[in-house]
C-alpha cells in the first residue's frame, strides 16, 4: 500500500514532523513502513504493509486517523459538502436489485452536463505518486476517492445504459462482457453483474464494461456506490483471474456506513473538476445498514493485560480519537458501554479496545522490569537421549545434516519399522517431493551424492535425528516416530562401532546384533545386521542394496544405520554407575586361533565366556586374517584376554591354567587350532 | 666481596641476558671453560693461606657445580647445542587432527535459544508436525475462509490434516493437557509451500514460547523477551515492540532487536531500519483460552514465535538459506 507524506498531511494539517517521523509513527502503531522514496516535488512516497485486520487503513483517511490518534492532533475530514440541483435522480434512471446476496446495498447518483477531459495537476500527481495512471478527470476522481475513503465506485455513461436502467442480478450462463481492460470475460450464474435493460455492463465489484465507460463524449454519468459481498467478490475475481483495486477492497469488506459520505465526496469532486450539476437525491436500494456495534468496556482490563496503569481520561481520549463513542462513562469503575465505529469491524470485544489503547498509547511505555519467579525445569528423556546421541556422534566425527521429509512416493515407502504406504501431500509442489519419508536412508544417500557431485572425496560421516510419520490409523494424527539415521564411508565394523559407542553412552546393556537374513528398507541381506535391544528390533545397520546404490548414482558403497529412538528412550540409563576396579596388576595374553570360515567370533566369545575363567577381566577381538599358509576355507581370529584379581596379584601358573582351559575348549567345541604358539 | 662471590654474581647476571644456544656456549667458555674464570680461581689457590685452602677449594667446587647446573637448565630451555646443528623440528607442519563431527547450525542456534529460555524457567515441549485444522487454525482463532488456511499456504495431507504451518499449534496442545501455570517453549519445524530461493524455503524452524498464569501482563512478556535476547546477544541489547496483528494474540506486537551491526544507525544488514525483526508476540487471545477450556477472566498469558533460520543465518553470516539443507560437508564442518 502506497501513500505520500503530503497526501496524509492534508488530513492532519497540524503534523509538523518530517517524513521519517511520520513513518516511525505508522510503523510503531502497526502499519509498518517498508521504505520511502522521492515523489512529486518535495513529496515522499511511503510504502506500508497493512495488516489484514486493518481494512480501514487501505484508505488514506484511515491511516491519517491513526496518525492523528498517536500524535494527539485533530483529524480533518475531506470536504463532502454538496449542492444538488432541482431535477430528481429518479427521473433520470432506475435501479432494480435482484441479487441481494451478492449486493446488500446499491446507490446511484446522477451528474449531468459534465465535460470529460484531462485532470488538474494535483489530481494527476496524487494518482501517479501511488502508481496509478491518469485516465480522465471523472475516472481519476473515482480512483482518488477510492484511495482516500476506501470505498470503490463505478461511473457509467448514462447515455449508454439501455433503458437508463441498472439491474443487479446473477449472470446468465454464457453471457459475455468486454471489460474496460479490453478483454472479454465469459460469465456464469454464480457471478453477480450490473446489467442494463439488455446486457451486463459491469462485473459487480470487480470491473466495469467497455461499452458504458466514460469517454470524452460523455456528458451524463451515473455514479455507483455499493456494497458487494466479500466472498462472492473473491470468488469471481479468482475465477476470472481478474483483480482490481475495487475487488481487493470488496473482498476485505468496506464500511457499510461509509457509502453516503464517500458518494458525496466523489460527486463533489466530479463537480469540482468536470463541472455539471448533480440531480437531487440518491437512488438507494437494498438492506438497511447493519447496526452499529456496542459492548461494555472495563477500564481495569487495561492494567490487567498491559501491566501499566493508563488513566481513564487517557483511555477515553484514545478511544474517541479512533472514532469510538464512549456512552455515559463518568464512572470507570463500572463497565462502560462503548460504540465502535463502523469502519472498524475488527473491534468486536473488550480485548480489542485494550489493544487499541496500548497501541496508540505506545508499546514503548511498557517497561521490561518484572521480577521473574524462579522455576527449575528438566529435559524430557527423549531430549536427553537425543543430546547424548548427537554429542557422541559428533565426537566420533559425524556431521549433523538437515534434510526435508519430502521424497518421491517410491523412496518414501522404504521403511524399517512399518510396512504401510507413506503419507502423500495433496498439493505437493513437485512430483518427486510428494510423499513423506518413513526412513532417513534416501535422504542421507542423497546428501552423500551431493557431496560426491561437489567433489568432496571420501571419508564422509553424517547423521540426522528426526521424526518420521507412520500412518497407523486413518483419520488420526499419524505416529511421529523419532529416529536416528547415520551414514559412514567404511566397512561394516565402522558402522557397528558407531552403534556400539552409542550403546555404551546410552547405557544399553543388552544391545546386540543379529545377521539380517532378508533385505530390509533397501539394505542388503546377508551383510548387514538387525540391531536388537533385548527382544525388540530397534534398528538396522549395513550396506544399501546394489539397486539402491545404482538408483542414487553413488560411486562408493557407504554403510548406513538407522535406529528408532522410542525403545531406546525407555531402556537408556543416562547416569553412569561407578564400578570399583582392582588395584592389582593385570596379566594380558594374546591368542590366535585357526578355525573354519563358517565359525564366527561370536561363537568363540560365547564359548570362552561360558567357561567362567577365574578373574577373566576382558576378552577382546583384535584381528581377522586369511592367507595361503592357513589353507583354503580357514581363517585366523586373534584376540586378547586379560586377567586380574581384585584381591591379589595372580601367578603366571594360574593364568596359564585358564589359558589352557580356553584353548582346549575351543579345540574341542569349535575345532580351533592355536596359531604361532 | 670475595673474587669467588664476584664471579658468581657476574656469571648469574650474564646468564640472564643469554638468549640463544651460541650465547650460552660463549658464557660456558667464559666461566666454566679450561681458561675460564672459575678455573682461574683455582690458580689463586697457591696464594691462599694454608688454613683457608680447604674452605676456598670447597667454595670454588660449589660454584662450579652451581654454574654447571644452571648451564644444563639453560641448555634444556634452548634445546641442546647438538640438536641445533642436526635436523630442526618444523613446528609449522600441521598437527594430526582427530576427525571431529559438527552440529548443524540450526541445532546450534536452537540449543542456544533453549538454554536461555530454560534459564528463565521455560521447559521444552514438542508437538506433532502433521496437525489437524483444529490445532493449526480453529483453536488459534483463524476463521474458515481466512487466506492463511488456503491450499496455497499449506501442505495438506488428507482430510483436515496438514503439515503444521506454525509452531503455535503446540500452545494449544500444551493447554489442552496442562493446567496453568505454564511456561513452555516449543522449537520445531514448520512447512509452507514457498518457492525456494536465497531467503525462502518450504521447511523452516520456529521457536514458540507460551506463558500462562493468573497475573501475567505485557510487562512480563517484554521482560521475558528482553532477558531472552540479552542471553543471545549480550546484556547491552535493545529491543522494541511495535504493534502488529495475529489472530491468536491480542494485543499483538512484533519484537525487534536493535541492529547488532550498526547499533541502530542503519546499515545493509538491517536494511537501513536500525532494527531487525525477530518475530511476533502478544497476549494470548481470549478466544484461544476458550478453545482450550481456560477462563480468560481468570488467566492471562503471553506467547511469542521466533524464526530460527534467520537468526542462524545472521549469527554465522550464512548468505543463502539453501546452504542449510544442501549438506555439503565443507559447509557442515564449519560448525564443528
Amino acid at each position: 500500500m502506497k501513500t505520500t507524506y503530503e497526501w496524509i498531511k492534508t488530513y492532519v494539517p497540524d503534523f509538523e514532523g518530517d517524513v521519517d517521523e511520520m513513518c516511525d509513527r505508522f510503523t510503531m502503531s502497526g502499519s509498518e513502513v517498508e521504505y520511502h522514496l522521492p515523489g512529486s516535488g518535495d513529496d515522499r512516497v511511503i510504502e506500508l504493509s497493512i495488516t489484514s485486520n486493518r481494512v480501514d487503513c487501505l484508505g488514506m483517511v484511515g491511516l491519517a486517523r491513526d496518525l492523528a490518534a498517536v500524535t494527539g492532533l485533530p483529524l480533518r475530514m475531506p470536504d463532502m459538502h454538496l449542492r444538488p440541483g432541482d431535477a430528481a435522480v429518479e427521473d433520470a434512471c432506475s435501479v432494480e436489485l435482484q441479487d441481494e446476496k451478492g449486493c446488500s446495498r446499491y446507490t446511484a447518483l446522477v451528474v449531468e452536463g459534465i465535460s470529460v477531459g484531462p485532470s488538474p495537476d494535483w489530481l494527476v500527481e496524487r494518482l501517479e505518486s501511488i502508481g496509478l495512471r491518469s485516465v480522465n478527470n471523472v475516472v481519476d476522481v473515482t480512483n482518488f476517492v477510492l484511495f482516500e475513503m476506501n470505498q470503490p465506485f463505478h461511473v457509467f455513461d448514462l447515455e449508454q445504459l439501455d433503458g437508463s436502467k441498472i439491474i443487479v442480478r446473477r449472470a446468465i450462463a454464457g453471457e459475455k462482457i468486454r471489460a474496460i481492460n479490453d478483454r472479454e470475460y465469459e460469465l456464469d450464474p454464480e457471478m453477480t453483474v450490473i446489467a442494463d435493460a439488455s446486457r451486463p455492463v459491469a462485473i459487480a465489484g470487480v470491473m466495469g464494461g467497455a461499452d458504458t465507460e466514460v469517454s470524452e463524449r460523455t456528458t451524463r454519468v451515473l455514479l455507483e456506490t455499493a456494497r458487494f459481498d466479500p466472498l462472492a467478490t473473491r470468488h469471481v475475481a479468482k475465477k476470472l483471474a481478474l483483480n482490481s483495486d475495487s475487488s481487493f477492497r470488496f473482498e476485505r469488506g468496506v464500511d457499510g456506513h461509509g457509502i453516503d459520505a464517500a458518494a458525496n465526496r466523489c460527486a463533489r469532486l466530479i463537480l469540482e473538476v468536470a463541472g455539471g450539476s448533480l440531480r437531487k437525491g440518491m437512488i438507494d436500494v437494498g438492506a438497511p445498514e447493519p447496526c452499529t456495534r456496542q459492548f461494555s468496556f472495563r477500564h481495569a482490563q487495561v492494567e490487567r493485560v498491559t501491566g501499566i496503569e493508563i488513566p481513564w481520561e487517557r483511555c477515553r481520549e484514545i478511544l474517541e480519537s479512533l472514532g469510538c463513542r464512549v456512552i455515559g462513562g463518568g464512572d470507570p469503575t463500572a463497565p462502560v458501554p462503548v460504540e465502535v465505529p463502523t469502519w472498524r469491524r475488527d473491534l468486536e470485544r473488550e480485548i480489542d479496545l485494550v489493544e487499541e489503547i496500548i497501541r496508540i498509547h505506545g508499546l514503548d511505555q511498557i517497561p521490561a522490569d518484572t521480577k521473574m519467579t524462579v522455576v527449575s525445569v528438566a529435559d524430557s528423556k527423549l531430549d536427553l537421549v537425543r543430546a547424548v546421541v548427537k554429542r557422541n556422534l559428533v565426537a566420533a566425527g559425524f556431521a549433523e545434516t538437515l534434510t526435508t521429509p519430502f521424497l518421491a512416493p517410491a523412496s518414501a515407502a522404504e521403511c524399517f519399522f512399518a510396512d504401510h504406504a507413506p503419507i502423500e501431500i495433496r498439493n505437493a509442489m513437485r512430483k518427486d517431493e510428494s510423499a513423506l519419508r518413513m526412513s532417513l536412508l534416501t535422504s542421507l544417500l542423497t546428501v552423500r551424492r551431493v557431496n560426491q557431485d561437489n567433489g568432496n572425496g571420501d571419508g564422509i560421516r553424517i547423521f540426522e535425528v528426526t521424526v518420521v510419520y507412520l500412518d497407523n490409523q486413518k483419520g488420526e494424527i499419524p505416529l511421529h516416530l523419532p529416529i536416528l539415521g547415520g551414514l559412514i564411508d567404511g566397512d561394516f565394523a565402522a558402522a557397528r562401532g558407531a552403534l556400539e559407542l552409542l550403546g555404551r553412552a546410552l547405557g544399553l546393556k543388552d544391545l546386540c546384533f543379529e545377521i539380517m537374513v532378508a533385505e530390509a528398507g533397501a539394505l542388503e541381506a546377508g551383510v548387514g545386521a538387525r540391531v536388537l535391544l533385548g527382544e525388540a528390533t530397534i534398528g538396522f545397520v549395513g550396506q544399501p542394496t546394489a539397486r539402491k546404490i545404482a538408483e542414487m548414482s553413488l560411486k562408493n558403497r557407504p554403510q548406513y544405520f538407522e535406529l528408532r529412538l522410542d525403545h531406546i528412550v525407555e531402556a537408556a540409563s543416562l547416569t553412569p554407575k561407578f564400578e570399583a576396579f582392582s588395584r592389582y596388576p593385570a596379566a594380558h595374553r594374546d591368542l590366535a586361533v585357526i578355525v573354519d570360515e563358517s565359525r564366527t567370533w561370536g561363537e568363540i566369545e560365547k564359548l570362552v565366556r561360558s567357561l567362567d575363567l577365574p578373574d577373566l577381566e576382558s576378552l577382546e577381538f583384535f584381528d581377522e586374517f586369511r592367507g595361503k599358509q592357513l589353507g583354503a576355507g580357514k581363517k585366523s581370529l586373534a584376540f586378547s584376554l586379560s586377567y586380574r584379581s581384585s584381591k591379589r596379584t595372580l601367578t603366571s601358573e594360574e593364568v596359564e591354567a585358564s589359558q589352557q582351559r580356553a584353548i582346549a575348549a575351543m579345540a574341542k567345541e569349535l575345532g580351533a587350532q592355536i596359531r604361532d604358539q | 666481596m670475595s673474587d669467588l662471590e664476584n664471579i658468581r654474581q657476574q656469571a648469574l647476571s650474564k646468564l640472564e641476558s643469554v638468549g640463544d644456544v651460541a650465547g650460552l656456549d660463549a658464557w660456558r667458555l667464559e666461566f666454566l671453560g679450561k681458561k675460564g674464570l672459575v678455573q682461574g680461581l683455582m690458580k689463586q689457590l697457591r696464594e691462599i693461606p694454608a688454613d683457608q685452602k680447604r674452605a676456598f677449594g670447597e667454595g670454588v667446587n660449589t660454584l662450579k657445580k652451581e654454574l654447571s647446573e644452571k648451564l644444563e637448565t639453560a641448555k634444556a630451555s634452548f634445546g641442546s647445542a647438538r640438536k641445533a646443528t642436526g635436523p630442526q623440528a618444523d613446528i609449522t607442519l600441521p598437527g594430526t587432527r582427530p576427525q571431529v563431527g559438527s552440529l548443524h547450525p540450526i541445532t546450534r542456534v536452537r540449543d542456544e535459544m533453549i538454554a536461555v529460555m530454560r534459564s528463565l524457567g521455560f521447559s521444552v515441549a514438542e508437538g506433532p508436525e502433521i496437525e489437524d485444522e483444529f490445532h493449526n487454525f480453529i483453536a488459534l482463532n483463524i476463521p474458515p475462509h481466512h487466506p492463511a488456511r488456503s491450499e496455497g499456504e499449506n501442505f495438506y495431507v488428507s482430510g483436515d490434516k496438514l503439515l503444521r504451518s506454525q509452531t503455535s499449534t503446540v500452545q494449544i496442545r500444551m493447554m489442552e493437557t496442562n493446567e496453568p501455570p505454564i511456561r513452555v517453549i516449543a522449537p520445531g519445524r514448520v512447512y509452507r509451500p514457498d518457492t525456494v530461493d536465497a531467503s525462502h524455503h518450504y521447511m523452516f524452524h520456529q521457536l514458540e514460547g507460551l506463558a500462562v498464569d493468573k497475573n501475567l501482563t505485557m510487562r512480563d512478556m517484554k521482560t521475558t523477551l528482553l532477558e531472552f535476547f540479552k542471553g543471545l546477544f549480550g546484556s547491552d541489547v535493545k529491543i522494541r515492540l511495535r504493534a502488529n496483528f495475529f489472530p491468536f494474540t491480542e494485543p499483538s506486537a512484533e519484537v525487534d532487536v536493535a541492529c547488532t551491526f550498526c547499533g541502530g544507525d542503519g546499515c545493509r544488514t538491517c536494511q537501513n531500519k536500525g532494527w531487525i525483526e525477530m518475530g511476533g508476540c502478544g497476549m494470548v487471545d481470549p478466544n484461544v483460552f476458550k478453545a482450550v477450556g481456560y477462563d480468560p477472566e481468570v488467566y492471562t498469558g503471553f506467547a511469542f514465535g521466533l524464526g530460527i533460520e534467520r537468526l542462524a543465518m545472521r549469527r554465522y553470516g550464512i548468505p543463502d538459506i539453501r546452504l542449510l539443507t544442501e549438506n555439503d560437508v565443507r559447509f557442515l564442518n564449519q560448525f564443528a
